[in-house]
């Protein structure tokens, strides 16, 4: 189970490295592009610089917190593993919908996603959630096709559904 | 001036498609608003993208519906299922949902939703008087004030939100150094692009806020286990009677729709701090016999008229200074920027059709939302029913077509993803996300209006102080941040006497 500190420690972690791209852009991009000095007008790094420097010290104020707390290794919350995996499977499952979208095309691609999380959530129906996923997936390509004129990913084998 | 907007507002406001979409977005606001988990910012939210097709009043009158309608939709679920649908309606549970045990469920969500509308509407008055008024006075402002109003209305969200501070401090921080990605306005520099053309114009507001919120509370969801439970409510039509029994309880009404209005136009307050304290100051007005706690009317009434007339007083400083009241309002003003007007001052001189036009959809939106509200209540209580199992795949594919349809980029599918990390570990770690959204918002605001302060200025960071208004705003903010210095070491005093305490409990 992880603690709500580990919780703490990633997200501050992750603003920390948020920091450090402020202040390597700043000195090479910028730099380069001749826009980390000078006045107003010119210096295009000064904000994000004064931001990055608000961040950082922010996280040694929250790190002290941390720190100061240092017995409390409690569970975030009180989640079970088989909880985390469904999320988590979820996620997975989205990602790679949203990796293959291009080249497999809204119309193969979206009903097995439906499909696929619906599976993760727990029903084991095939018959019902194969409806379920071809009408939700049609459902939403004629809403956002015929009414909002919006041209869904065709896929590399030009997969369209002429309403 | 005020007739003015209303005649230029009735003349876009009466068209089919404006019309007819404000009371489809009150009919998906409530939708939205009683599903445990949505409400009002997710419902604005997933349809951001569809809006931004539309003309500028349709398109604000969509998003208002969803607003107004969410912010009652969530007394549904409150008042049937004791789960609050979204935080707005958590106080309504200590009287509807008693109300619904005693068999009279239909009665108190007519009472709620009789109050909302009538709370709105009272909100909505003050809109159409405050906000103009506030524009004039704001039309004189100059880079110096706007740079501070932008600095006030971050850290008063932070400061009134609750929660930890520094977290909060930690997100709008955030959400104003993603702002800076992209091209800079001033020297024509690109900044955090690392070569790629998608991000010379930035981010895409609507990817990364469907990611933060949408993506990271599907994944929320995903944790319950009640995925495949289809809960079993029935209610029975409110009819038109509950609009007298709320109009009994006129004084509370009046008094609430005041508190929620005040709260409302106070940037970071909102919905929830406004029904709590009006149903506090309900209770504490009320004659003992009322019993509330135990169903009484007089407690919907309270907390369902304040928050919605909440989003009347959000709308003001939204409007006429560009300070979002909430991240809901925050959303409606990326909106308006999206479809090409920046709101303040000067989109009032120069926009008063577009102003009339809100402020005329806001009222109606309440005026709909009695009408929908009454007659499709059985409607909201079918869409309870439906299991989390087919709304989770819906809102996910909902998400990644609205945001593929912004500018048909599969680019703004990985940012809404990427985002969807961002904000599963925020709120994992316990950050808030609508400072990062405000962040998001305000950033642009507060870093051309601070330059264009130094580029005039003949003093350096004096002028911040020379300007009376400014140096009024300078002092406000710098009480902020005692305050939040003060939340701060309050804060850590708190968790060092619970260390203390915790080691005696230990050693004992």
């Amino acid at each position: 189970m992880v603690s709500s500190r580990t919780l703490n420690i990633a997200a501050l972690g992750f603003l920390f490295a948020v920091i450090v791209t402020v202040f390597w852009q700043i000195e090479t991009t910028f730099k380069e592009q001749g826009i980390a000095s000078g006045g107003p007008y010119d210096n295009a790094a000064a904000y994000p610089r004064t931001i990055a420097i608000l961040i950082g010290a922010l996280l040694v104020v929250q790190l002290v917190t941390e720190l100061l707390r240092r017995g409390d290794r409690a569970p975030a919350k009180d989640i079970a593993r088989s909880d985390l995996r469904r999320a988590g499977l979820m996620l997975a499952v989205f990602a790679v919908y949203l990796g293959g979208l291009t080249t497999v095309g809204y119309h193969l691609a979206t009903a097995p996603l439906i499909f696929a999380i619906m599976w993760i959530c727990g029903m084991r129906n095939v018959l019902k959630l194969a409806l379920a996923a071809i009408g939700i997936a049609t459902g939403f390509a004629f809403l956002f096709e015929v009414f909002l004129n919006v041209v869904l990913p065709l896929g590399i084998w030009d997969i369209f559904i002429p309403w | 001036m005020i007739f003015e907007f209303l005649s230029a507002g009735l003349d876009v406001l009466l068209s089919p498609l404006a019309l007819g979409l404000t009371f489809i977005g009150i009919v998906v606001g409530l939708i939205v608003g009683a599903m445990p988990g949505l409400g009002p910012l997710m419902g604005i939210i997933l349809l951001l993208p569809v809006a931004i097709g539309l003309p500028p009043v349709a398109a604000m009158g969509f998003l208002i519906g969803i607003f107004v309608g969410g912010s009652c939709g969530g007394a549904v679920s409150a008042i049937l299922l004791r789960i609050p649908g979204t935080p707005l309606a958590a106080a309504t549970l200590f009287d509807g949902y008693p109300m619904a045990q005693k068999g009279r469920a239909s009665d108190a969500i007519g009472i709620a939703i009789t109050s909302s509308a009538i709370g709105g509407l009272i909100g909505g008055v003050v809109l159409v008087f405050c906000a103009p008024l506030l524009a004039r006075f704001a039309s004189n402002f100059a880079p110096p004030e706007y740079a501070m109003l932008a600095i006030m209305g971050l850290f008063a969200i932070v400061v009134i939100s609750g929660g930890s501070v520094v977290k909060g401090l930690l997100a709008g921080s955030f959400g104003l150094l993603i702002a800076t990605v992209g091209t800079d306005s001033f020297s024509t520099g690109l900044r955090f692009t690392f070569g790629s053309n998608n991000l010379l114009n930035g981010f895409h507001i609507v990817a990364v806020v469907v990611g933060l919120f949408a993506i990271s509370e599907m994944a929320a969801q995903m944790l319950g286990r009640d995925l495949l439970k289809t809960p079993n409510v029935k209610v029975a039509r409110p009819g038109l009677r509950t609009v007298a029994m709320t109009l009994k309880h006129s004084v509370n009404l009046l008094r609430s729709s005041a508190i929620g209005t005040f709260f409302g136009a106070i940037p970071g307050a909102g919905g929830v701090i406004s029904s709590f304290t009006s149903y506090a100051v309900a209770k504490a007005a009320a004659k003992p016999d009322e019993k509330y706690g135990e169903g009484a009317e007089g407690g919907v009434v309270a907390t369902e008229a304040a928050n919605n007339a909440t989003v009347g007083g959000t709308l003001v400083p939204t409007l006429s200074l560009g300070i979002p009241g909430d991240a809901s309002s925050a959303m409606l003003l990326g909106a308006l920027l999206i479809l090409g007007f920046i709101p303040g001052p000067a989109m009032f001189e120069n926009n008063p059709d577009v102003v009339g036009g809100i402020f005329m959809v806001y009222l109606v939106s309440n005026v709909f939302l009695l009408i929908a509200g009454i007659l499709a209540t059985p409607l909201f209580v079918y869409v309870l029913r439906v299991p989390k199992v087919y709304l989770i795949p819906s809102i996910l594919l909902l998400c990644s077509i609205g945001t593929f349809a912004l500018q048909s980029s599969v680019f703004d599918l990985q940012i809404m993803l990427t985002f969807g990390f961002i904000g599963i570990l925020f709120r994992a770690a316990d950050y808030p996300l609508a400072p990062v959204v405000i962040g998001m918002i305000l950033g642009p605001i507060l870093e051309a209006n601070l330059r264009r302060a130094l580029l005039i200025s003949r003093d350096g960071y004096w002028i911040f102080v020379d300007r009376p208004v400014s140096a009024t705003l300078v002092v406000i903010n710098a009480l902020l941040l005692v305050a939040m210095v003060y939340l701060t070491f309050k804060r850590l005093s708190g968790l060092k006497q619970g260390e203390l305490q915790k080691a005696m409990s230990v050693e004992e």
